[in-house]
């Protein structure tokens, strides 16, 4: 499946040595400042992050293993050879502590490395569609200026019609519209998913029915003990991390599959279909239901874990209602097949409408994130593209329905 | 059927007639905590209509430390859900509410560090002054015998019903479904299940929240019901969380500011200039009136009782009430998204009910006093996180909030970092918006969060 409209994701997962399993969080910590600023500077990155999660008794004995995972455009060699540049020094404080991270290393060994430990990420989401890094951050540039220059001449700005201040304003902005037209020829055409074949659709009623089978299992097994006891059980919850300051927030999440083979090649299955959905969603720049994800993926284990890496521009509360409200269904089909998901039946039925349930079960699983970067930390979903379009209507023609609408544009 | 005569009784009323108010922010003695409850118990009132007859009220709520201080086991305070164990002044709890700089809780005159501990929270209203200060002195002399200490503030209903800015405090609170009181339909107010406010009913979700557990044990008193299999009982039944802060407003500082800013925005608007640019800020009217629903400042008598008969939709784009304006944020109604009936659904899982009063004197320009002064913030509900914080974090002090780039709730909101200077306020309309520093004039003093435990459950914890 090719990455939908031009945006990659990497996800490597590293044994970490054993002599390093306790400290490596803090080390990454004590580069984090530094490895944000360097990344900056480097295009092709749009989020970055570092989680820990524990092993399982893994490879090479290690207790702890370390997950690297960025969403960037463009070619993954090119991104590899950027992140070295970049911020190969904090890179390399890191990853020397997994097991086998080669001395003296080079570009070509930490390519060759992040290679040979990288897993396929299933169903990757981004709302920036064709947008690249310094596309966005022109944008946001653009707005930000427009907005000073309309507070600044407030007063004599006001008394123009809406298609003349907006003319004032293309002027204006000339230079600013050049440089982000320049970067706009870089942008990727969107593409077209294909639709699901009759087969992958008897495939998915089947799997849906064994489910349902299975469920019902579970639900006897835990009738008598979710009936009665109310949602939510602090018990259970894992520290919460300090969130980031502003609005932008990094969710990183493990769920260990039930056990069966069934529930294992369901997954699969779902995951297979969801790429077209994330194909089709990351064209639409959203997620219908949960539009402030920035990006989400997904990475299936060979240990039997589930992982799930998103970004989103709200709080984690809002995100977790957004999912139970509008996307429970696709929440039941993905995560009914792990442990500790609230009870649910067909997908739909419970599970994720539970929201407290679901949010001990999101806590219960949520991975230890030292480090996350975000190319435009200031900017959810609906920024970016409210930017995007005041650079559009600011290159083209103009009329006095558009110059209100690009007015409008500018709330604050 | 809500048993009321368990509910204390701050949670269906406002006690609007008991004017005067006094809180006492208690710390438990360490042993002698549970006789003290005990006596406090038969003065604690219920929702039950036949308490009415009284004309004096007193409810109770407490901490972590003051569940401990009772005697509850570790066990059983972890079933308490993680927002409360942590408290108000837990870092991650201060990034969720912007407690930041001069906000922080190291500030706090009480709940912010382990010297502002509190344990308890003892809350007394009366009709008058007098009334007050003799309920007082039995309370007090409780607290003198069995060793509490207390940090105490005044508060307090105006005759007038008007807040320190002017504001008419229109009780814009939820209609709660199967309360005790009968409120009008309202479309903007589809009403919230109880389950909302007290555990151990369902919530808008259709669940129950989460409700902690306490050990089983012998006792002839009457106890609270037991939860489930694992035969504990249902501590949290017929409770409230409460979630309580101090805030200063600075009153001189405010108008001054005000004025600055309406001369600015509105030279020609003399000196109603100020009170229009507060009520643009607030998104009300000061006579209540909501600004969405009147679409001009001046004119127009108050409708009481359409005061809260309103949405935002039609003005979409903020022309009638500025999107970041204080009461828009705090319940954003119709306003979110594309489908308004999906707004209205969603906004109802994030209520509160407010029953905050005023504290320090009202400011008379005329005769100005130097003192503190401000709002004792109190909200109950039951889920602090998907309420009370979710409130802050994403309505109150989300930057991107209705389609915004950078602003925070004009009022309530956390500033910015000391570094940043866009803390502005806009107020949208034709041809594009307008635009003005804010100067912050609100300050946070103190805070906590609290649970008022149903009677039951407080007979229960009072037998250590
Ligand atoms: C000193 C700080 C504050 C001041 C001066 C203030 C002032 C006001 C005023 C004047 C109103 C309109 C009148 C009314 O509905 O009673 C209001 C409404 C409201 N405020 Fe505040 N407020 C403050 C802090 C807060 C905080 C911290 C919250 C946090 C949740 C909050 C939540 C609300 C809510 C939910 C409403 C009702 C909105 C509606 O239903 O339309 N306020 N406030």
């Amino acid at each position: 499946m090719p990455a939908p409209v031009g945006k990659q994701a990497l996800t490597a997962v590293f044994p970490v040595l054993a002599e390093s399993g306790l400290t490596i969080g803090t080390s990454i910590e004590a580069v984090s400042a530094a490895l944000c600023e360097k990344l900056t500077a480097a295009e092709s990155v749009h989020s970055a992050r570092f989680a820990l999660l524990d092993a399982r008794g893994g490879r090479n004995g290690a207790a702890t293993l370390l997950l690297f995972a960025t969403i960037f455009d463009g070619d993954t060699r090119v991104h590899l050879d950027e992140l070295w540049s970049r911020g190969g020094l904090e890179l390399e404080r890191v990853l020397g502590q997994c097991a086998g991270w080669t001395r003296p290393s080079t570009r070509e060994s930490f390519g060759r490395f992040l290679s040979a430990h990288a897993r396929p990420v299933a169903a990757l989401f981004s709302a920036q569609r064709e947008l690249t890094v310094p596309q966005i951050r022109a944008d946001f540039a653009l707005r930000n200026a427009l907005s000073r220059w309309l507070s600044e001449h407030d007063r004599e700005l006001r008394a123009l019609a809406p298609i003349e201040i907006v003319r004032r304003a293309g002027e204006r902005f000339g230079a600013a519209r050049a440089v982000a037209e320049t970067l706009g020829a870089t942008e990727t055409l969107v593409g077209t998913a294909s639709p699901l074949t009759f087969r992958e659709w008897v495939a998915l009623g089947l799997t849906f029915v064994r489910s349902c089978l299975h469920d019902l299992g579970d639900l006897f097994g835990g009738l008598w003990h979710d009936t009665l006891t109310s949602s939510g059980s602090a018990a259970a919850l894992a520290p919460e991390p300090i969130g980031t300051s502003g609005s932008w927030r990094t969710f990183s999440h493990v769920a260990e599959l039930k056990a069966g083979d069934f529930r294992r090649s369901a997954l699969r299955l779902v995951l297979r279909l969801l790429d077209k959905f994330s194909w089709k969603a990351s064209a639409r720049g959203k997620v219908p239901g949960a539009e402030a994800v920035q990006s989400a993926g997904f990475v299936l284990l060979e240990d039997g874990r589930l992982i799930f890496l998103a970004d989103f521009d709200a709080s984690v509360e809002s995100a977790l209602e957004r999912a139970a409200e509008r996307a429970r269904g696709l929440v039941g089909m993905i995560w009914s097949h792990t442990r500790g998901f609230p009870i649910s039946f067909g997908w739909y039925q419970g599970g994720a409408r539970d929201v407290a349930k679901l949010r001990d079960f999101a806590r219960h699983g949520e991975l230890r994130t030292p480090f996350r970067y975000s190319g435009y930390p200031e900017l959810g979903p609906y920024q970016i593209h409210d930017n995007a379009e005041i650079r559009r209507i600011l290159s083209g023609t103009l009329d006095d329905a558009v110059a209100r609408r690009l007015l409008s544009l500018v709330r604050d | 059927m809500l048993e009321l005569d368990d509910i204390q009784g701050l949670v269906f009323s406002g006690y609007a007639r008991q004017r005067c108010a006094r809180y006492w922010f208690l710390k438990l003695p360490v042993v002698g905590a549970t006789g003290w409850l005990s006596r406090l118990l038969s003065r604690v009132t219920t929702s039950e209509r036949r308490e009415r007859a009284s004309d004096r009220r007193v409810n109770v709520a407490l901490t972590v430390s003051g569940l401990e201080a009772l005697g509850l086991s570790e066990a059983a305070l972890l079933t308490f859900p993680q927002a409360f164990l942590r408290g108000m002044a837990a870092p991650e709890r201060s990034s969720l509410l912007g407690d930041q700089g001069e906000n922080a809780p190291e500030h706090w005159q009480f709940g912010g560090t382990p010297a502002g501990r509190v344990d308890a929270l003892v809350v007394a209203y009366a009709e008058t002054a007098d009334a007050l200060d003799e309920l007082s002195d039995a309370l007090e002399d409780d607290f003198e015998r069995f060793g509490c200490t207390a940090h105490v503030e005044d508060a307090y209903l105006a005759e007038d019903l008007r807040d320190h800015l002017g504001f008419l405090d229109v009780r814009s609170n939820p209609r709660v479904r199967g309360g005790p009181r009968k409120r009008h339909k309202n479309p903007y107010d589809p009403g919230v299940p109880a389950g909302e406010f007290v555990l151990g009913y369902r919530n808008a979700s259709g669940h129950f929240a989460a409700s902690p557990r306490a050990p089983l044990r012998a006792s002839t008193r009457l106890m609270p019901r037991r939860t489930d299999a694992t035969r504990a009982l249902d501590l949290g039944r017929n409770g409230t969380f409460v979630a309580l802060r101090k805030l200063a407003l600075d009153v001189p500082a405010f108008w001054r500011f005000a004025g600055r800013a309406a001369l600015e925005l509105w030279p020609q608007a003399g000196s109603h200039g100020a009170e229009r640019f507060a009520e643009t800020l607030v998104g009300r009217r000061r006579d209540g009136a909501a600004l969405a629903a009147t679409d001009a400042l001046v004119g127009g008598p108050f409708d009481a009782r359409a005061a809260n008969r309103f949405g935002y939709r039609r003005t979409g784009d903020g022309a009638g009430c500025p999107i970041g304006a204080h009461v828009r944020r705090a319940n954003p109604r119709d306003s979110l998204g594309d489908d308004p009936a999906e707004s209205l659904a969603s906004v109802q899982n994030h209520r509160l009910i407010r029953r905050g009063r005023l504290y320090g004197p009202r400011f008379d320009p005329a005769a100005p006093v130097a003192a503190e002064r401000g709002l004792l913030f109190v909200a109950l509900c039951a889920d602090l996180e998907r309420q009370f914080e979710f409130v802050h974090e994403t309505w109150l002090n989300h930057p991107h909030f209705g389609g915004l780039t950078h602003e925070r709730d004009p009022i309530a909101g956390a500033p910015p970092a000391a570094d940043t200077t866009d803390d502005t306020f806009s107020i949208q309309g034709a041809p594009f918006r307008r635009q003005v520093r804010l100067e912050r004039c609100v300050r946070v003093r103190g805070g906590a969060y609290f649970f008022m435990p149903g009677l039951r459950a407080l007979a229960y914890l009072a037998e250590g």
